[in-house]
């Protein structure tokens, strides 16, 4: 048995020299393979049904959306051919038959765009999409779309006109819409359309190449663990540099990191990439061989009031606890200054974000007095306390398990400590903490989280009356502070239907003096995403939104 | 004890040294105050110009991510490991030696329905039932919110639901093997009762198995609070444990390694210790070790 | 034997039900389905969206309504499809299963084979030089983390030296890339489970080498080797078995953390995802089978002490 057992293991041992490949052969001008590494691994890989970023990351270079946000945050046309606006007459508002101001938008579908087995996308293409998704029992993912779009016109075999039944700013917008192959899914959901979800061929033959209309297309998929790439001989567009694309799923970012210096993986892709602190650390000792890019994005790190707990209803106490707390400090020293702190939750990069309205900053001073007015003196513990006695004690939670989150938690809590006020940190798993805690409003003081949003994002579910969440509306809605304000509500009906941007311009200047007054949430930063490329890739443009820098893979160069 | 069985722990040299250690270890936590005060240094207060230094006079063991005195964190952290590992770690002993007897002893039923259920518990996943925990808001059970030692009993109480079916498994087993054995069924057959036969013929031949089961889950149990931290059910920040420790030093391995051994190190001396004094025990108690020696 | 088999598959059956039942009730009470974590997580899904998505998946049934179709469905053989991955549920179990054998079933073996040995051998000199060395690779193996095993591992082999990928399944088929991608997570696991082994082999067969029937062999002229293999192991098997029995079962239900260092796509993470996402189809299958692992290696341990000594009574 002792034998055995030895020679067993020697035997495994001894062929791992024998059967190592030579390392990474230098870098040259063309490449047949790039390997990304990312931390999550798609449940389907239908473009349409439920929406999770490995999904998106990976479908970016397979298959393209009408219009989507590039780059400069400027919605932009990937498969029509030209973006329709009022100005160029292809969208005409009119009145939709509900009687609400509507519109018909009309969009060309590009001349070259082709599906992977030659045949061209066409107009039947988003028709079928269309009946499809607007079908509940389909289960696609959100349907503001398919609510909104009530009618759609084929003008030919390229050409559609959709009817809207809603006039806003974002009418041309259709990045949720994308055609999806008529020719071989719509026999599989007419057949049944409640098992459509199970029967999809993009799920039973994700390989054919018919489901695919962008520059690679899946040739191969191992379930949780990786997705092969090759390009799409009838993509007609620019040619993309890789011959294979290979896309690895390694979930624990320090696994994630090890991959990439063992020369596994070349790039970290980082929409779904390494902790910021991480790749930080990693910069500093690998710098040399990887480029690192950081991205400021739309994630909106804050702390979300409980307006309902007595204490935190006084302003005062709000803007105190904001003053108290020196947010650049946590952004230069745990995260070398590569987040920039929120003032509102408009992002800086977003084009109606205002630097001129007065924010709070660090200001221990304004902290102590706003504190003194309302009526919280120190204690002889160091803790303020009331007239009555109490203690300015709050709770303070999070999502238990999220390492990055817990350090600024705990700085925080050092922070408000100084200024006399005492915040206990009480975490839960995620399940928890978002669908009961907060959703439902229980927290009873502070809780930290993100948003995520795109560009000029309405905030309508955070900030409006109507949705604070209840029970008797099943507590939908996600104004969980509880936040109250007339004349925001005002303006966050309006600002949607006003389409010309300057008229815009002042309403969100003044949505964000309300918010910085008010202070229902307390703004932290924006998180960046931490891109790695190997020095020997170029081209690769990160959003810091929703749409991933794949969308844009024909780019990509390999440097001499 | 008896004076013999002292006698032959006292004579196990390593069990004694352990001893020490953890006496030595305990000390040091309970201390930690006082050591705090020494140095001038809160463990509980982040300072972000302090983070990630080496170690110095003033920082003995150098400083965490967030810039606290490692060497109190590791102390701090003793107290919670520490009591979560060594008292998790006696009551999944005791509830498992108790079934695990009570099986062996009334068979049929009895122990058919026992052990399924320690087959059950081994079965069931544990994730969806300690979220449902975590849900569980203590206030609304009357039980106050975020008090530590509410935190360490439900983390106890936790590891032990989960943890005595193994010494359960192994204490059946062993006494099942014991009863069949001509002392004990002489000593049946003789009309003892049931408890005078499991108490001196069965628990002492026990004794190895159940001590070398249980004090080898002493190092899982440490590491174990971490995962329920992870979970929101262990202890909440800014306190320390060494699970939490390690647990939060794993994105840094490339980065500060440090951050990892110090704690890694006293979970490998506690498990050391531990199983060491188990050792010593289990030789002490077991009944014919003298016969051996002799 | 045969009464034993049929009074085990009796209670296997009430056993199963029962634990069926709580998995369902246990993921039924998880607060916050994945349709809230989904509208968290996606400004673009409203409550509208989310009752639509509910009732499709027929999450706003009763619990109760939803375990019984659950339940007459299993019956008849038909799990369902899995509602995260949208393919029958079966078939991704199979698929992380056969990934979690490949990995498992060599570990285990590996462990138990070195674990005993080791065991075997320091019993035999107790508080020699040998017998410390075994007791701290085993205090070693029971305190090191899986996690911080397995990324030294990693960054030895893989990251240092070059000579072993850090981590996923092969991409090529054949046996050298099999062997290379499972080097270092079968070594992990290996070295975790083998302390519990050898520590448990050490303790039975030290107290089986005092029984007075070893000093009858030895004084009838037995070698060492006979006395220690024969007449002492066949008594020190019983806590060695049960210990093995009640391993193997844990370790079917996934090795979540090594999974996770080795980005293996076994059953840990499919049944993590599984619970997480509220898919009760893949959920109760994984549990079907851990549990039938259990059970089953709770009878086999039952029987292999019957076969060692027919006088235990069950």
């Amino acid at each position: 048995m002792r034998v055995a057992g030895a020679v067993a293991l020697a035997a495994a041992l001894a062929t791992a020299p024998a059967a190592a490949q030579p390392r990474e052969a230098p870098a040259s001008a063309t490449r047949e393979q790039l390997t990304i590494g990312i931390t999550q691994f798609p449940s389907t890989f239908h473009p349409a049904i439920e929406n999770m970023a490995a999904k998106s990351y990976i479908l970016g270079l397979a298959r393209r959306p009408m219009t989507t946000y590039d780059a400069e945050w400027a919605l932009t046309c990937l498969l029509c051919a030209r973006l329709p606006t009022i100005e160029n007459g292809d969208a005409v508002p009119e009145t939709a038959p509900n009687g609400n101001p509507g519109i018909r938008v009309t969009y060309r579908i590009r001349d070259d765009a082709t599906w992977g087995d030659g045949s061209p996308v066409t107009a039947e293409d988003l028709v079928f999409s269309w009946t499809a998704g607007r079908e509940a029992a389909t289960g696609m993912g959100p349907a503001e779309l398919y609510r909104s779009l009530h009618r759609i016109v084929v003008v030919d075999e390229r050409t559609i006109t959709l009817h809207f039944d809603k006039l806003t700013f974002a009418y041309n917008a259709i990045n949720d819409f994308q055609p999806l192959p008529a020719r071989l899914e719509k026999p599989v959901w007419e057949a049944d359309p409640r098992g459509y979800r199970t029967r999809t061929l993009y799920d039973r033959e994700t390989t054919n190449p018919g489901l695919w209309n962008g520059p690679y297309r899946i040739t191969a998929v191992q379930a949780g663990a990786s997705v092969t790439l090759e390009r799409n001989e009838a993509w007609k567009g620019p040619a993309p540099a890789f011959r294979r694309i290979t896309v690895r799923t390694i979930e624990n970012t320090t696994a994630l990191e090890a991959a990439l210096l063992a020369g596994q993986i070349d790039m970290i892709g980082g929409e779904l990439g390494l902790s910021l602190d991480q790749a930080l650390a990693l910069e500093k000792r690998a710098a040399s061989r990887f480029r690192f890019h950081f991205q400021p994005g739309l994630v909106y790190e804050h702390l979300d009031v409980n307006l309902d707990i007595p204490t935190l209803k006084d302003a005062r106490v709000r803007r105190a606890l904001l003053a108290a707390i020196d947010r650049q400090q946590i952004v230069d020293r745990l995260f070398e200054g590569r987040q920039p702190v929120a003032r509102t939750f408009v992002n800086p990069l977003d084009w109606m974000a205002d630097d001129s309205i007065p924010a709070t900053g660090f200001d221990p001073a304004l902290a102590r007095r706003l504190l003194e007015e309302a009526g919280w003196r120190p204690g002889p513990d160091g803790i303020r306390r009331n007239d009555a006695g109490e203690r300015l004690s709050l709770e303070l939670m999070t999502t238990a398990g999220n390492r990055s989150r817990e350090l600024v938690q705990q700085v925080l809590q050092g922070m408000w400590r100084q200024a006399g006020i005492e915040v206990r940190i009480r975490n839960e798993p995620p399940r928890v903490f978002f669908g009961e805690t907060v959703s439902r409003r229980r927290f009873q003081g502070l809780a930290l989280f993100a948003w995520i949003s795109s560009p000029e994002n309405v905030p309508r579910t955070i900030l409006h009356s109507s949705e604070i969440p209840r029970e008797e509306t099943n507590w939908s809605g996600q104004n969980y502070t509880g936040f109250r304000n007339a004349e925001m509500d005002e303006l966050i009906e309006r600002i949607p239907v006003t389409l010309d941007k300057d008229e815009r311009r002042p309403m969100w200047r003044r949505v964000q003096e309300i918010y910085a007054e008010e202070l229902p949430v307390l703004p932290l930063f924006f998180r960046s995403d931490a891109h790695i490329w190997p020095r020997w890739l170029e081209g690769v443009r990160p959003t810091g939104h929703l749409a991933p820098s794949t969308l844009w893979v024909e780019q990509w160069r390999v440097a001499r | 004890m008896t004076g013999r069985a002292w006698q032959r722990f006292l004579g196990h040299h390593a069990a004694v040294a352990s001893v020490f250690l953890l006496a030595l270890i305990a000390a040091s936590a309970l201390a930690a105050p006082l050591i705090a005060a020494a140095l001038g240094h809160d463990p509980f207060t982040p300072d972000l110009f302090k983070r990630f230094e080496a170690a110095s006079p003033a920082h003995p063991l150098g400083t965490d991510e967030l810039g606290r005195d490692l060497l109190l964190r590791l102390l701090y952290g003793a107290r919670v490991s520490l009591a979560v590992g060594l008292v998790a770690a006696l009551v999944s002993a005791v509830i498992g030696t108790a079934v695990g007897l009570t099986a062996a002893w009334f068979g049929g039923a009895v122990d058919a329905a026992l052990m399924r259920l320690a087959d059950g518990l081994i079965a069931l996943p544990s994730l969806p039932l300690l979220i449902v925990l975590a849900a569980v808001d203590p206030a609304r059970l009357g039980l106050p919110r975020g008090a530590m030692w509410f935190d360490l009993a439900r983390i106890v109480l936790i590891i032990a639901v989960f943890g005595w079916v193994k010494v359960a498994r192994i204490a059946r087993a062993s006494a099942l093997s014991i009863l069949r054995r001509d002392y004990a069924r002489a000593a049946v057959a003789l009309g003892a009762s049931g408890g005078r036969v499991l108490w001196r013929h069965v628990a002492p031949n026990l004794a190895a198995h159940v001590t070398v089961a249980s004090t080898q889950t002493v190092g899982a149990v440490i590491l174990l609070e971490s995962v329920l931290s992870f979970l929101g059910l262990g202890i909440q920040p800014p306190l320390p444990s060494w699970g939490n420790m390690l647990a939060s030093a794993q994105e840094l391995v490339f980065a500060a390694p440090m951050a990892a051994v110090w704690p890694g190190m006293m979970i490998f001396l506690t498990v050391v210790a531990t199983n060491f004094i188990g050792d010593g025990l289990a030789d002490a108690l077991d009944p014919r070790a003298d016969i051996v020696k002799a | 034997m045969l009464r034993l088999i049929g009074g085990r598959l009796a209670q296997a059956a009430i056993t199963l039900a029962l634990l069926s039942f709580a998995t369902f009730l246990l993921i039924g009470l998880m607060p916050g389905d994945p349709i809230d974590l989904a509208i968290a997580g996606d400004p673009r899904l409203g409550a509208e969206d989310a009752a639509r998505l509910r009732a499709l998946h027929g999450l706003d049934q009763p619990l109760l309504a939803r375990y019984w179709a659950w339940a007459t469905g299993a019956l008849q053989g038909q799990f369902g499809f899995s509602r995260l991955f949208a393919r029958p549920a079966a078939e991704v179990l199979g698929d992380a299963l056969l990934a979690s054998l490949a990995l498992l079933l060599p570990a285990t073996i590996l462990s138990a084979a070195i674990g005993v040995t080791l065991g075997i051998l320091a019993a035999r000199r107790p508080r020699s030089g040998l017998d410390y060395t075994v007791n701290f690779i085993a205090f070693a193996g029971v305190s090191l983390p899986s996690f911080w095993l397995g990324i030294l591992l990693v960054i030895l082999f893989a990251v240092t030296l070059g000579w072993l990928p850090a981590g996923g399944p092969p991409d090529a088929p054949g046996i050298v890339p099999w062997l290379r991608h499972l080097a270092l997570p079968m070594a992990t696991l290996t070295v975790l489970g083998l302390a519990s082994y050898a520590r448990q082999t050490r303790a039975a067969m030290m107290e089986a080498l005092r029984d007075p029937w070893i000093r009858t062999a030895r004084a009838k002229g037995a070698g060492e080797r006979a006395v220690v293999l024969r007449h002492a192991l066949p008594n020190a098997a019983v806590p060695i078995i049960t210990v093995a029995a009640l391993d193997f079962a844990t370790l079917v239900s996934g090795a979540l953390v090594t999974e996770a260092v080795f980005a293996w796509p076994g059953m840990g993470k499919t049944i993590y995802d599984a619970i997480l996402g509220n898919d009760y189809n893949l959920a109760l299958l994984a549990l079907l089978l851990s549990a039938a692992v259990t059970l089953a290696a709770s009878l086999a341990a039952d029987i292999a002490q019957i076969a060692i000594d027919p006088r235990v009574r069950t």
